[in-house]
């Protein structure tokens, strides 16, 4: 047990010495200096105030592309897992393959396809995804979508079909019997495909590095880039904010959805 | 005849006015779209030279991303619309950019602040717009401390009393290409042969590579590290964190230092040539290389401004600001330079 008490200490050590170092001021005459002070010398909530628009400008971008990407991918995945599952295709096994290629693929080609696709649907039609909020929602869409299909697989794998045909034998219609049997036993696996498909498509570098309109880029290109010509502490100070706001969102979540109780039930 | 010097008066401020407007509306419509590095590289254009051109009407945006992808996008383009229309280029990329006929000639009547540069920085798809000086920094404290000898050259870091306490560049970062060529020369070696250059970094004890040039501030700031190979920029940095640093221009045969050149070059099919070149003038201005150089620890290449940047006493005593200096530091060859095999003999060499 303490082994497991310390290896969890040890993987979320990274945070806190991103936490503490958002606090670390230095007596630097003014100048914003480029590197990390753990623990801090003096605690200060400057970098807070130094957090440039464009970090929460991109951080609002990568919200609104998360969330729509989360929903399109659960608006194709559940049909997907209900025929790859239900369906008795000829190939499922083939098709099961196709449908988590993009798992497979590194997210880099993915970017670059993606880019080369729409130049050639721009030459070919009057198209023009390129550079485009629709454009990069494709992309997250294509990246997101088989974990809400691997996710909802699972459970209707394990579904009790019994419970739908007792449904039906006692007069309700099929498309009740989705509504009030079916789609509330499967949502533990909709609601975690989802959660996958919007931390996903919110973390992802490579594709929107690729497929971004120029002016507006998401929250991780943003910071990947500050980090990676220079390193302002500010950016620390905002990954403190967005964490935070991660572990309110799963309270509030557990608080008003029930996550755990809704993943007992998946697993019953 | 009062009135009509009034009279005259207000028609010729009508003008002045007049004229304004219309120089206010040259771009008007007009959107950019410049290549850059993110982050203050990024911000600092912003707040200069945008400013500027967004007083003529003109929108500017950025396409944030390292040169190497910003290239990429641009080949991906390739005999469509430009998904930009100047972006930044380094030095050792210029005979692939050059190779795939990737930029517009450029039209140097438009880019009047160049004349302050140098011929070699003048050339006909590319304009230099800033430099890096590729230092050896110590901290003079500890040195002083333990009676160790400045560094002149690379070589000198052999030294097994530094044994733990260097950072170089590692291969894959911002200065990695700089860093390898400059230990190759040091060596005896060349863009050509890099293996006594990999000799060289064998035999320094128990180094430490850096990847992104804050690990050099942490690293000193930390104690650990007491002698880096880094950019004139991170020892400025170092020192605002109140490390006292002191740099050595690497010495290379007769040469004394090694610059990274980093270029602007428009972007062949941009609809926008005209706003480009502005924008790349105006790069070029005092106001905005002095700006530059103090936000990104990069150095100017107009050298009307060193003086004013003498003024700052730590810029001052870590860089090198004379142009005769500069024009004599060593400067890579990029035709010289295989990448993939550099990569691949230090992964068997470094690496392992």
């Amino acid at each position: 047990m303490l082994w497991f008490a310390l290896a969890y200490v040890f993987l979320l050590a990274p945070i806190v010495v991103v936490v503490g170092a958002s606090f670390s001021g230095a007596d630097t005459g003014g100048v914003v200096i480029s590197y990390v002070q753990f623990p801090p010398q003096r605690w200060t909530l400057e970098w807070y105030a130094r957090i440039p628009a464009v970090q929460y400008e991109a951080l609002a971008l990568s919200l609104v592309l998360g969330v729509a990407a989360a929903l399109a991918a659960c608006a194709i995945g559940i049909p997907a897992a209900f025929g790859l599952v239900r369906g008795g295709l000829a190939g499922t096994p083939l098709i099961a393959a196709l449908l988590r290629a993009p798992l497979q693929i590194p997210t880099v080609v993915i970017g670059i396809a993606f880019m080369q696709l729409y130049y050639l649907m721009a030459d070919y039609s009057r198209i023009d995804l390129v550079g485009s909020f629709a454009g990069l929602l494709i992309a997250h869409i294509f990246l997101v979508t088989p974990f809400v299909t691997g996710s909802v697989s699972a459970v209707l794998q394990r579904f009790n079909v019994r419970l739908e045909e007792a449904a039906v034998i006692l007069g309700a219609s099929r498309w009740r019997t989705f509504c009030r049997v079916t789609l509330p036993l499967i949502m533990p696996g909709v609601y975690t495909g989802a959660l996958y498909a919007f931390v996903v498509s919110f973390i992802d570098v490579p594709v929107s590095l690729f497929l971004a309109a120029p002016g507006s880029v998401t929250y991780p290109v943003e910071l990947f880039h500050s980090m990676e010509h220079d390193f302002n502490p500010s950016a620390l100070a905002s990954a403190t904010l967005v964490t935070a706001f991660s572990l309110l969102l799963l309270v509030g979540a557990e608080r008003l959805i029930g996550l755990n109780a809704l993943l007992r039930s998946g697993a019953a | 005849m009062r009135w009509m010097s009034l009279c005259l008066v207000a028609l010729a401020a009508l003008g002045v006015t007049d004229s304004a407007a219309a120089q206010g509306k040259r771009f008007d419509g007009v959107t950019l779209r410049v290549g850059t590095w993110g982050g203050t590289n990024r911000d600092a254009q912003k707040e200069t030279a945008a400013v500027e051109l967004e007083k003529l009407g003109a929108k500017v945006d950025y396409v944030i991303g390292s040169p190497q992808d910003n290239f990429a996008k641009i080949i991906a383009a390739r005999g469509r619309d430009v998904p930009m229309d100047t972006f930044e280029i380094l030095g050792s990329m210029l005979p692939e950019v050059l190779g795939r006929n990737a930029l517009d000639e450029l039209n140097y009547a438009n880019i009047p602040n160049a004349s302050a540069l140098r011929s070699d920085e003048r050339r006909k798809h590319v304009v230099a717009h800033w430099t890096t000086q590729e230092m050896i920094f110590y901290n003079a404290d500890k040195f002083k401390e333990l009676g160790l000898t400045p560094p002149k050259t690379l070589t000198d870091l052999r030294d097994r009393r530094l044994a733990g306490r260097i950072m170089i560049p590692d291969i894959t970062s911002g200065g990695g290409i700089e860093g390898l060529g400059g230990f190759a020369l040091a060596a005896g070696g060349d863009e050509r042969n890099v293996e006594p250059g990999l000799k060289l970094i064998k035999e320094i004890d128990a180094l430490k590579f850096w990847k992104v040039g804050a690990d050099v501030i942490t690293g000193f700031k930390s104690g650990d590290i007491w002698v880096a190979v880094a950019h004139a920029g991170w020892a400025i940095r170092t020192a605002y964190a109140g490390v006292p640093v002191v740099t050595v221009p690497p010495q290379y045969g007769q040469k004394r230092g090694l610059v990274k050149e980093g270029f602007l070059g428009v972007v062949r099919g941009t609809k926008v040539k005209e706003a480009a070149e502005f924008y790349v003038n105006t790069l070029l201005s005092e106001d905005v290389q002095y700006h530059m150089s103090i936000k990104t620890g990069q150095i100017a290449v107009n050298p009307k401004v060193f003086p004013r940047l003498a003024t700052v006493p730590v810029v001052k005593d870590l860089t090198v600001l004379d142009s005769d200096k500069i024009a004599n530091m060593v400067r890579l060859d990029p035709d010289k330079i295989n990448l993939s095999q550099w990569i691949d003999q230090w992964n068997r060499m470094i690496s392992r």
